[in-house]
Parts: C-alpha cells; structure tokens; sequence
C-alpha cells in the first residue's frame, strides 16, 4: 500500500492527523512495520484519499514527513 | 481536616480529576510504544493532554509540552541542559531549592551565578537588580514567578523582555502561579515555563510539565526508550521525544489534564481573587495582634499570589503547626518550605515560618476556624 505516510512519532502522527481533518482530509493512526530502515519503532498517518493533497499540507505545516509506504 | 497546605500539594483533587485517573488505571496501555487499540486509545489521551496544556498557556504546538515528574524536573532539565562551563546564570532571591541546588551543582563544572535581590513592590528596583547582575557571560535567567513562602510576585515578563534585549534566555519557575495566575505565552518573553501539575492545576502528584516556547531546545538530561526511531543509538531530537524517555506517567498525565479543564471551569481569575480574599482577611486579623509576626506588606492581587507566612512569637513554628493539626485539624506547613534563599531575604532563615495557601475547596468557614486556632496557641 502507498498510502501510509511516515512521521517521526506518535505526536507528530496525531498532530498531523489532526491538521489534515481541519482540511477536510481524514487519516488513521498506525503503528509503522520496520521500512527499508526507515520508521522503525514509528507511527504515521493511513490516509485513503487525496494523499498528494495531504503532504502538500502537511508540508505547508512543517510536518516532516520521513517516508511512505 | 481543614487542609491549608495547598503549596505543597493541593487537596482535595476535583472528582473530575479521580475519574480520569481511575479510567486510566483500568484502560491504560503504554502509550506510544504499540500499535494494539489499547495502545493507540492510551496515546491519544496523552496527545490531548498535551493540547490541553497548549491551549490553557495558549502555544500553538502541543509537541512543545513536555511531560515532567515535577517542577523540579522540568527546571533541571533547563538549568543543566542549557548552561555549559563558562556560562554565568543569574537567579532572584526568592528561588528554592529546585533551581539553587542545581545550580550549586554546575558551579563545581565552571557556572557562575548571580542572586538579584526581588524587592518587595518595587518592580523598578527588582528589575534594576537584574539589569545589574547580567554580564557578558550570562546564558540563562531564572526566576520564579511567585515565591512559595512569602507570595511575592516578580515581575517576570518584564524580566525576561529585558534579558532578551541581550540575548538570554528566560527560565521561570511558575510552581506557585500555574492555575491561579493568568499566563499566556503567545506574546511572551518566556523561553522556557516550568509546571507543577499537582499545585493549582489541580492533577496529581508525580505531573509537572516543562514548556518550550522558543527555537533553542536544550540538552537532554536523560536518555532512554522513547517509542520512536528505536534503531537510533541517539535520543531523538524531535519535540516531545527528546525529553519524555522511558514509561510516563500516563495516569498522572490523564488526571493533569481533567484537573485544567477543572480550574478553566472555575475560570483563573476568579480562583485568583476568591484565594486572596482570603489571604487578605487572615492577613488583616493577624495584624490586629502584636503576638502575630507578619513578614510582607498588605497582600495585593498586582503583587502577590495567595501564600502567606506567619510567626507567634514566643513558640517555634513547627509546634505551631503541630497544634494546629493535632488540636485544630488544620494543615499547616512549618519551616524553610524547601527555599533558603527566600528566608534569608526576610530574616527567617533561624525560625522558619507557618505557611497557609488555600485553594478552590477552601471556605470562609476553614478561614475562621484558622483564625479562632491562631489566637488559642497564642
């Protein structure tokens, strides 16, 4: 699935969740698998719809977004 | 009992806050560290504790509260994370222990440290002592907003506005002032603002919280597991991770949280001034007596917080306050109230005083009493 978007932490990933619901996009919290190195013992966001939108936003709010998956 | 022992803790805790605390002991995973429902529930209370606190200081990131033990906690994690040898501190006359002890730590690693004396309603003359004790070196000012023996307020924005004109950075130990004092970070000099949870934000004891509100983010002062970036030999740098290592206090956190939403109920200010209505009637009965020593001018909501302390003369303070709990059941607090430096400056470093602090559950009734008390041990 290419709809999991990477954060750094838990509080990131409900911070971020909580500025994409402000615009109208909803996401799930989930815990991330081990990825390519990257994300291990992390969270992010499964967002299903307008994932492109989503980082655009999250980008604009200073989220750093570590990866996808 | 008639609790007047509110500095140290206050008590009772608000139903509100029991509830929580009880819900978490039931419902509570480890929060941030699985992915199980459980897990996640547990993680979003403490997400919405810390927005609580975010909104209730009025910061817009919530990642920028840290959970701490205590208020000690969240000062040493500043006052050690952010002086390094060579580096000068300066601190008012009226700090406790939970600031001067470590700083008489790092004096022994190269930090200096200047006391300016807090002068009682002279805010010119208090801010001219900062002015004086800053040198070149200075790196860090810590002060506490209100003194948790006299009640003298400092006036801290005006402090740290001026330690940011010369670029250091502000650290105020609000302990005595969360809660019964309105403070909003949004325009404020307030670098770092370090919390009791359990005092007058009403959550239980083993809470407290350090507030970031600028750029510069200190050293840690414990590393450990955070639930993120495992694969990472280093602590992580990120807000909160980088300070919360290790399992948190997850029920003290819940019941923190419900005790805010308690005291925004009751709204700040009106706990303000109910408190020092009180203050001021014990204050005003005490003065009619010569036998009663009183350290501190008339209480005044622009330059006190709702602590008083008192001496009879002729009997120590600690059997005054044993009188008052074994004879009156009233809950006093006798002695040096953890802070040397705040007897030193009013003569009490020998004698100690009786300290009462009421709170939102105190009554006209508990003052009374405390007075009719008062006047039989005399």
């Amino acid at each position: 699935m290419d709809n999991l978007i990477i954060l750094s932490s838990v509080t990131q990933s409900m911070k971020a969740r909580d500025i994409l619901k402000s615009n109208g996009i909803t996401s799930k919290v989930h815990r991330i698998p081990a990825y390519k190195g990257k994300g291990a013992c992390s969270y992010g966001l499964i967002i299903n719809k307008d994932i492109e939108k989503a980082l655009e936003i999250l980008k604009d709010n200073e989220i750093n977004v570590v990866g996808r998956a | 009992m008639i609790y007047l022992d509110n500095g140290a803790t206050t008590f009772p805790k608000p139903k509100s806050v029991i509830n929580s605390v009880n819900f978490a002991l039931k419902n509570g995973a480890n929060p941030g560290r699985g992915g199980h429902r459980l897990a996640v529930k547990s993680s979003e209370i403490i997400y919405n504790s810390r927005k609580t606190l975010a909104n209730f200081f009025n910061i817009n990131n919530p990642e920028n509260v840290i959970f701490t033990l205590n208020c000690t906690e969240a000062l040493n994690i500043i006052i050690k994370g952010v002086l390094k040898s060579g580096d000068h501190v300066v601190i008012s006359s009226l700090e406790h222990n939970a600031v001067l002890r470590p700083i008489e730590k790092l004096k022994k690693r190269g930090v200096s440290c200047t006391i300016a004396e807090a002068v009682e309603r002279d805010n010119e003359k208090t801010l001219n002592n900062f002015r004086n004790a800053i040198n070149e070196k200075t790196r860090l000012v810590v002060c506490t907003y209100a003194s948790n023996v006299f009640g003298i307020k400092l006036p801290v924005e005006r402090i740290c506005a001026l330690c940011h004109q010369y670029g250091i950075l502000t650290c105020v130990d609000a302990a005595q002032a969360a809660g019964v004092v309105p403070i909003d970070l949004s325009d404020s000099s307030i670098d770092y603002l370090c919390l009791a949870g359990h005092k007058s934000l009403y959550g239980p004891m083993g809470t407290g919280a350090l507030i970031i509100n600028t750029d510069t983010i200190p050293d840690s002062l414990i590393e450990g597991g955070t639930g993120s970036s495992s694969d990472n030999y280093n602590q992580p740098e990120i807000l909160p991770d980088r300070f919360e290592s290790g399992t948190q206090n997850f029920i003290g956190i819940a019941g923190l949280s419900s005790g805010i939403k308690f005291v925004n109920s009751k709204g700040v200010l009106n706990i303000y001034k109910k408190e020092m209505d009180f203050i001021k009637k014990t204050y005003f009965e005490f003065k009619k007596t010569d036998k009663i020593i009183l350290y501190t001018e008339e209480p005044d909501i622009n330059f006190n917080v709702p602590v008083l302390s008192f001496n009879i003369d002729g009997v120590d303070c600690e059997t005054v306050s044993d009188i008052l709990s074994e004879k009156f059941n009233i809950a006093t607090r006798s002695g040096l109230h953890c802070a040397p430096l705040a007897h030193k400056s009013y003569d009490t470093i020998e004698t100690g005083t009786v300290r009462i602090v009421p709170s939102v559950y105190t009554t006209e009734n508990d003052i009374n009493s405390l007075l009719y008390a008062v006047n039989k041990i005399k």
